[in-house]
């Protein structure tokens, strides 16, 4: 009698989404964990299937609000694949370009939302002020600020604009003071250190296990990374570190976060500096899929591995096609998390694994 | 120097004057002396009561400007001048509002854990004076008579989270009890230094010991219990874990609605105006300007002392997560007991070799 | 039921408010004529009733402002908009028992330490000495308490 299971979501602080967390308390301890997904099911695979491969390039912005332009490549690669189409090496640079953008303001969208679950409310506007420099960067190159519509099969919509470059090394250069201030409030603050170290362990053979992936799994100390490991744009040509941390507790995921958005900087700098001129869309690019092609795509999404099955049956229309979420696994982890912590660290746990309920539940 | 009693009879005395003599006999009782005495007292609750309001306004409003600069934003700035009236605005809209009593709450402890809550924390303001000559009531054992009625709240709080029967307001009552429980004795240990050195209980007393030096100098190790303390006694942000919004939805609020939230929040900050004023009668002089107090009368002294502590207050809640509430216990029961203590033993070294 | 107003009525009714508010009357007398109430706590008892009255009037008061618009899903208990699963008011794990019995001893220690401290001037050395070995000893008590935390951690 003296447990209860508490409801967590769908209309709860802690739930960055519609989604619920049902958690079995005794005391303030947790015993038992089930998270629910499902409240925002769009059947954006089955919509795919019924339009054509350009038209569901802004549909697959739709699938995160937080990366929304990491989807869409990933669509516009899994067609790519699909047709055999190979993007100009300039639009490969932009490409990286631009996701790398779009993982540092998905980074900041996350301290913030993270700070909020924390309750120190400061942080949550701090990282908020820095990411309207980068949203400001992607609406020069893209017009949109936060669904872009940007990539296209073959390459991308247009060109970067003037002054692009001095602008990006302009707002790199804010941030990389900002980031300073923010560690300055984070990790000098001895209460957040309370909140966050030696909570939610994830151990690295559970995380292997369960199939986590991206900040979390290299925060529990395994040194995988999408973008060295199976490179796909021009990331083999870049130099950048693979961000690791021991401890899998929700202090190393958010190091990890904080020092990839340094290595995302990085990543542009080079990027800008040896980007080619040349065209930004492929020469040819076929309307159809040709009959009995099937790919499966992966890249690395600032949450970690999205991957995308593709068939396509000879039409302009996919015959399938099939998401995999890296946030879906990444919460069907929480149990494992979970159990054992107090109620109080549920907000603490959950935020740092970064949650995004539009891709889970697509 | 006229006293608001004083000030309080003397409008009473001429009211009654006015209409004296059309009083019937048989109401005679009505302006015999013992009932001008309590309709005085009625008096200086109200004008208490209203000053109070006023000022847990300017609180609201110093927070909200203060802890928006301190997050790079602006804060209200459209109703009244740049904002003021904000809080009176919200205030009116929370009156306006429906008033939802779930099923399955015990509806009479509902309503009276409520009332219990916000009237013991109102009560409190009697004992609260502004200077030596704007108070209610100056008792011998005011200190004592402040902490008994101050902390009674988490009790209605624990009774209000129970009667709710809802998950989260259960976990809030709860963790109000608990953290009552573990910072309590901090709270009143860490004043027994300034007691001490004061002689006294009585506020007034404690205040004009502090003539000469502010007892922060000799206590300050009190004065840092104390205000962490006072911070988990009035459940602002490092310690607000009876309604910790992230995990707990509003905690023990959860189900009160309506102008029912709108009085907690009153309450809430009228407490946090209790626990500045008890700060500053205790370790800053209380309405002493120390040698500028011909500049400005005491009660604005006092007044901004409050302010400025609650400033830091403030300052604190945009810099500082919430904190958990094993680590709250650890805390209170382990680092801020043995620092009470050994604030006490400073007291009555410096007390015994007569340096205070 | 319709209530026939008189001169008889009314009258009688002046009659009875004199008559009750003699009483009040006399009882405050009563109220007045013990020592405490009457000194200097009687704002304080005035102020704990304004301050029971308050927020009651307040609530009173809103009756005539509030639309009252009741639905049968706007009265269910809020569990973040699920049905709520099992009642809330069951007999639930207070972690805190420990601290809560070590309080109870602690708060009556403060009282006799707040106590000792107004006095504090006027003793001799022996009490001051006295005391302090008390506090030594609950001292020694609460770290032996503390020490053992993770069996009274429940």
């Amino acid at each position: 009698m003296a447990e209860m299971w508490v409801n967590m979501g769908p209309q709860h602080p802690m739930t960055h989404g519609l989604w619920t967390l049902k958690v079995k308390i005794d005391g303030e301890t947790i015993t038992d964990a089930i998270p629910e997904v499902g409240y925002l099911h769009r059947g954006i695979e089955k919509i795919m299937e019924n339009r054509t491969f350009p038209q569901s390039i802004p549909l697959a912005d739709r699938l995160c609000y937080g990366s929304a332009h990491s989807w869409s490549s990933l669509y516009v690669f899994t067609v790519e694949d699909l047709m055999g189409v190979v993007a100009p090496e300039r639009a490969q640079y932009i490409r990286v370009i631009t996701l790398e953008i779009q993982r540092i303001i998905n980074h900041l969208l996350w301290l913030a939302a993270y700070a909020a679950d924390l309750g120190i409310l400061t942080m949550f506007l701090y990282p908020m002020r820095e990411r309207e420099l980068f949203m400001d960067l992607m609406q020069m190159i893209s017009g949109g600020r936060l669904m872009y519509d940007y990539t296209r099969i073959g390459g991308v919509r247009n060109d970067t604009p003037d002054r692009f470059e001095e602008e990006t090394l302009k707002q790199i250069a804010v941030l990389e003071e900002k980031l300073l201030e923010y560690e300055g409030m984070m990790d000098d603050n001895d209460m957040i250190l309370m909140r966050t170290m030696e909570v939610g362990v994830l151990k690295p053979g559970d995380a292997i296990d369960l199939g986590v992936t991206g900040p979390n799994l290299r925060a529990s100390g395994v040194p995988y990374d999408l973008r060295r490991h199976d490179p796909y744009l021009v990331y083999d040509k870049l130099d950048f570190a693979i961000c690791v941390e021991k401890r899998g507790d929700c202090y190393s995921r958010y190091r990890v976060r904080m020092n990839e958005m340094r290595e995302s900087m990085n990543i542009i700098k080079q990027a800008l500096k040896d980007m080619p001129a040349g065209p930004i869309m492929a020469q040819k690019v076929p309307k159809t899929a040709p009959k009995g092609s099937e790919v499966f795509t992966r890249t690395a999404d600032p949450r970690g591995d999205s991957s995308m099955h593709m068939i396509g049956n000879g039409t302009d229309k996919p015959y399938r096609v099939d998401i995999k979420s890296p946030a879906f696994i990444n919460i069907s982890a929480a149990p494992t998390i979970l159990i054992g912590n107090r109620i109080a660290d549920v907000p603490s746990i959950m935020g740092s694994i970064d949650v995004c309920i539009g891709e889970t539940d697509r | 120097m006229m006293d608001l009693y004083e000030l309080v009879e003397s409008i009473v005395v001429m009211l009654i004057g006015w209409i004296d003599q059309w009083v019937p006999d048989q109401l005679a009782f009505l302006i015999s002396p013992t009932s001008i005495h309590a309709y005085v007292v009625l008096g200086m609750a109200a004008v208490i009561l209203v000053i109070c309001l006023l000022n847990v306004v300017v609180m609201i409003w110093i927070e909200r400007k203060f802890i928006a600069r301190l997050m790079d934003r602006r804060g209200p700035t459209e109703v009244g001048f740049m904002g003021f009236l904000q809080n009176v605005a919200d205030g009116l809209k929370l009156f306006l509002k429906e008033v939802i009593t779930p099923q399955g709450v015990d509806r009479w402890v509902y309503v009276m854990a409520l009332v219990l809550y916000i009237g013991s924390s109102i009560t409190v303001l009697a004992l609260v004076p502004m200077s030596d000559r704007f108070f209610m009531a100056n008792v011998e054992g005011g200190l004592f008579m402040i902490f008994a009625i101050f902390t009674l709240a988490p009790f209605f709080i624990f009774i209000a989270g129970w009667s709710q029967n809802n998950k989260y307001s259960l976990i809030g009552g709860m963790r109000s009890a608990a953290q009552m429980i573990s910072y309590e004795i901090p709270l009143m240990l860490s004043v027994i230094g300034v007691i001490l050195m004061a002689g006294s209980l009585s506020i007034s007393e404690i205040v004009n010991a502090q003539s000469s030096i502010w007892f922060i100098i000799p206590s300050f190790i009190g004065f840092f219990v104390f205000i962490i303390g006072v911070l988990a006694e009035v459940e602002r942000i490092p310690f607000d874990l009876p309604e910790a919004e992230a995990e707990l939805v509003e905690g023990w609020t959860t189900e009160y609605g309506s102008i029912r939230f709108g009085l907690i929040m009153f309450v809430a900050y009228l407490r946090g105006y209790v626990g500045c004023a008890l700060a500053v009668f205790l370790f800053f002089g209380g309405w002493l300007g120390g040698p500028f107090s011909a500049y400005m009368p005491p009660e604005a002294w006092f007044l901004i002392k409050v302010y400025i502590l609650f400033m830091i207050l403030v300052w604190l809640r945009a810099s500082a997560p919430r904190i958990r509430i094993d680590q709250l216990i650890q805390i209170g029961w382990k680092r801020l007991l043995p620092l009470a203590m050994l604030n006490i033993m400073i007291a009555v070294f410096l007390s015994a070799m007569g340096w205070i | 039921m319709e209530i026939n107003v008189n001169a008889t009525n009314s009258y009688r009714f002046v009659l009875y408010c004199i008559i009750i508010q003699s009483n009040l009357y006399i009882l405050y007398e009563y109220l007045l004529s013990i020592p405490m109430l009457s000194e200097d706590y009687f704002p304080v008892f005035v102020f704990a009733i304004v301050g029971l009255i308050f927020p009651a009037a307040v609530f009173f008061l809103n009756r005539y402002f509030r639309p009252t618009k009741l639905t049968k899903i706007k009265d269910t208990t809020y569990e973040c908009g699920s049905i709520p699963v099992g009642e809330a008011k069951i007999q639930f794990h207070f972690q805190y028992y420990m601290f809560a019995i070590i309080f109870v001893v602690f708060d009556i220690v403060v009282v006799f330490l707040m106590i000792w401290a107004v006095v504090f001037q006027g003793m001799d050395i022996k009490s001051s000495i006295s005391i302090l070995i008390f506090i030594g000893i609950l001292s020694l008590g609460l770290m032996y308490a503390l020490k053992k935390e993770a069996k009274i951690w429940i």
